[in-house]
């Protein structure tokens, strides 16, 4: 793997190799495949919804993505609405279907406090729309009991968004329990599968509504789709022209959509290649081991079904966002769910739903390996990291718990 | 831009006085309510000035750093000297502080003005360093 770009600066000292990049959950790099697509798209001269030969070059590279998209959302071609990302697919999911709704009587919406920011500001928009909302707590582990869904639902819920994986924890949700229940009652189900999308199936799911970013699935940034199910209705967010069935106006992305197509066919074949299923699972044990090393850890989403590519870890006496800090110096990039800016911090609003003391959670951090991550790699950085907290720690309190090896 | 300065960057990977004295003749401490950044100090000084000099912290990245690079700088100063560094001395010693990060000078200061003002009253802040 080449050193991330952007951490750390070159005009800091670096300590070591190349980089580690462990922060896919974030966003991950470009695969070959996306990239070429991309370079062959910019070439592509005309508009999709012109009526000349220009035109339709650049309308068979749309439909064919489309297909491509389908099978990745485990649904038909029309029912592919590409966006410009997974908030924007988000967005028009949840206010959509509220703008959709026939306005006699207030709408009610469902969803969980652990879902991404893009979720849970759609639906405060939707609350400025009318619309009342009901926010779900998930359990220790961060899991949604499709129970605590049943209970919340009303005559007037038409809409109920939980998304497949948590983006901090990757605590994988019970979306077609969800989906059962939520059908039963008349309502709709979105479900937010960016953190899933290539990583593991979305067949079967039972989401009338599916948001999918193309970074997260190695494509390129800013492009997306939402999986819109024949016979949902949807008011469109951005409005214009006709592109995207009426749902989304603006000429189209084509190298985008061409790349996050590529993207997604490349990743359809590392679902179905049984060695790359294995290796997820060894990487994210030999993390996980190496991690423990650190003594007095605590594995948040403990206990719940999650993506191995996602390990969130609380190491006692140490922040997230200084551990951070210092394995960015030593070329190892990760994610904690809180950062000091300006002064104050609010710990992680998934973290603090779970029920984790604020303590626990300022002192979490995410590790996310990729496709191209080494069981090397990942036994490295988790050395580093261990070296670093035991630095961190000293520097604390005194007592502070210390390496279990040291 | 780099998020931290070299020098901050320098002092939170590999910070100078960390530590605690035995039998300080003044201690002190400093905690952030709203950040959960905390810097003690302890201190042994002869005639005036620091002769020995240890922080302890827990906190952000750059809070380190500036607990760090004030003990460096509060080692052989004058109490005199120490009580007259205001925020923008804390920052140049860390060699400029990004807007979001200011804070942290004044925490520097702060800790650095409370060790001049219990030697002087011959207190000592004994609230323990705890993990917020
Ligand atoms: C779960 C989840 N939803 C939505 C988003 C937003 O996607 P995008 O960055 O493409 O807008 C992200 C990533 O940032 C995410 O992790």
């Amino acid at each position: 793997m080449t050193h991330p770009s952007s951490v750390p600066s070159p005009s800091q000292p670096t300590v070591g190799g190349p980089g580690i990049y462990l922060d896919h959950a974030a966003t991950s790099p470009v695969c070959r495949e996306a990239v070429d697509a991309v370079l062959g798209g910019m070439s592509i001269t005309g508009n999709p919804s012109s009526r000349h030969e220009a035109g339709d070059e650049a309308k068979d590279a749309l439909e064919s993505s489309r297909t491509q998209m389908a099978a990745l959302l485990d649904c038909a071609a029309d029912d592919v609405v590409f966006t410009g990302g997974g908030s924007e697919a988000d967005a028009l999911a949840v206010c959509g279907t509220v703008l959709a709704a026939d306005g006699h009587r207030p709408v009610h919406v469902i969803t969980s406090a652990i879902e991404h920011s893009a979720v849970l500001e759609s639906c405060a928009m939707a609350h400025e729309l009318g619309a009342e909302i009901t926010i779900l707590r998930p359990d220790g582990r961060g899991w949604i009991d499709p129970e605590d869904v049943r209970r919340a639902l009303r005559p007037n819920t038409v809409l109920v968004s939980v998304m497949h994986a948590n983006n901090e924890t990757g605590v994988i949700q019970p979306i077609s329990d969800i989906a059962a229940v939520v059908h039963e009652a008349g309502a709709l189900l979105h479900t937010d599968a960016v953190q899933t999308a290539g990583k593991i199936s979305l067949a079967g799911l039972g989401a009338d509504l599916v948001s999918v970013s193309a970074h997260k699935f190695y494509g390129p940034k800013g492009v997306g789709a939402l999986k819109v199910a024949p016979g949902v209705r949807l008011s469109p967010l951005i409005r214009g022209g006709s592109q995207e069935r009426g749902l989304r106006a603006g000429t189209e992305n084509v190298p985008g959509v061409l790349g996050m197509a590529a993207a997604a066919t490349a990743a359809l074949h590392h679902l179905d290649d049984p060695a790359h299923q294995a290796h997820r699972h060894t990487v994210r044990a030999h993390l996980l081991k190496g991690l423990e090393e650190a003594g007095d850890i605590a594995v948040n989403g403990e206990g719940a079904p999650c993506l191995p590519e996602t390990l969130n870890v609380s190491f006692t006496g140490v922040r997230g966002d200084t551990l951070v800090d210092v394995l960015a110096v030593h070329g190892i990039c990760v994610s904690a769910g809180s950062a000091c800016h300006a002064g104050s911090d609010e710990p992680s609003h998934v973290l603090t739903a779970m029920g984790i003391p604020a303590q626990r959670a300022r002192s979490a951090v995410r590790f996310s390996p990729g496709r191209t991550t080494t069981v090397d790699a990942v036994t490295t950085a988790a050395a580093r990291t261990v070296d670093a907290i035991g630095k961190l720690r000293a520097l604390g309190p005194a007592g502070a718990p210390q390496p279990s090896h040291a | 831009m780099p998020r931290y300065s070299p020098t901050v960057v320098d002092h939170f990977t590999n910070p100078r006085n960390a530590g605690e004295l035995d039998d300080p003749d003044v201690r002190a401490f400093i905690g952030n309510p709203v950040c959960g950044d905390q810097i003690m100090l302890t201190a042994r000084v002869t005639d005036g000035t620091v002769a020995e000099i240890r922080f302890r912290a827990h906190g952000c990245a750059a809070s380190l750093a500036t607990a760090s690079v004030v003990t460096e700088a509060a080692l052989g100063a004058t109490l005199g000297e120490i009580e007259a560094w205001d925020d923008e001395r804390v920052e140049a010693l860390l060699g400029g502080l990004a807007p979001d990060q200011r804070h942290v000078a004044a925490l520097g200061r702060q800790v650095a003005h409370r060790l001049v003002t219990n030697h002087r009253e011959g207190v000592d802040d004994d609230a323990p360093l705890i993990c917020a």
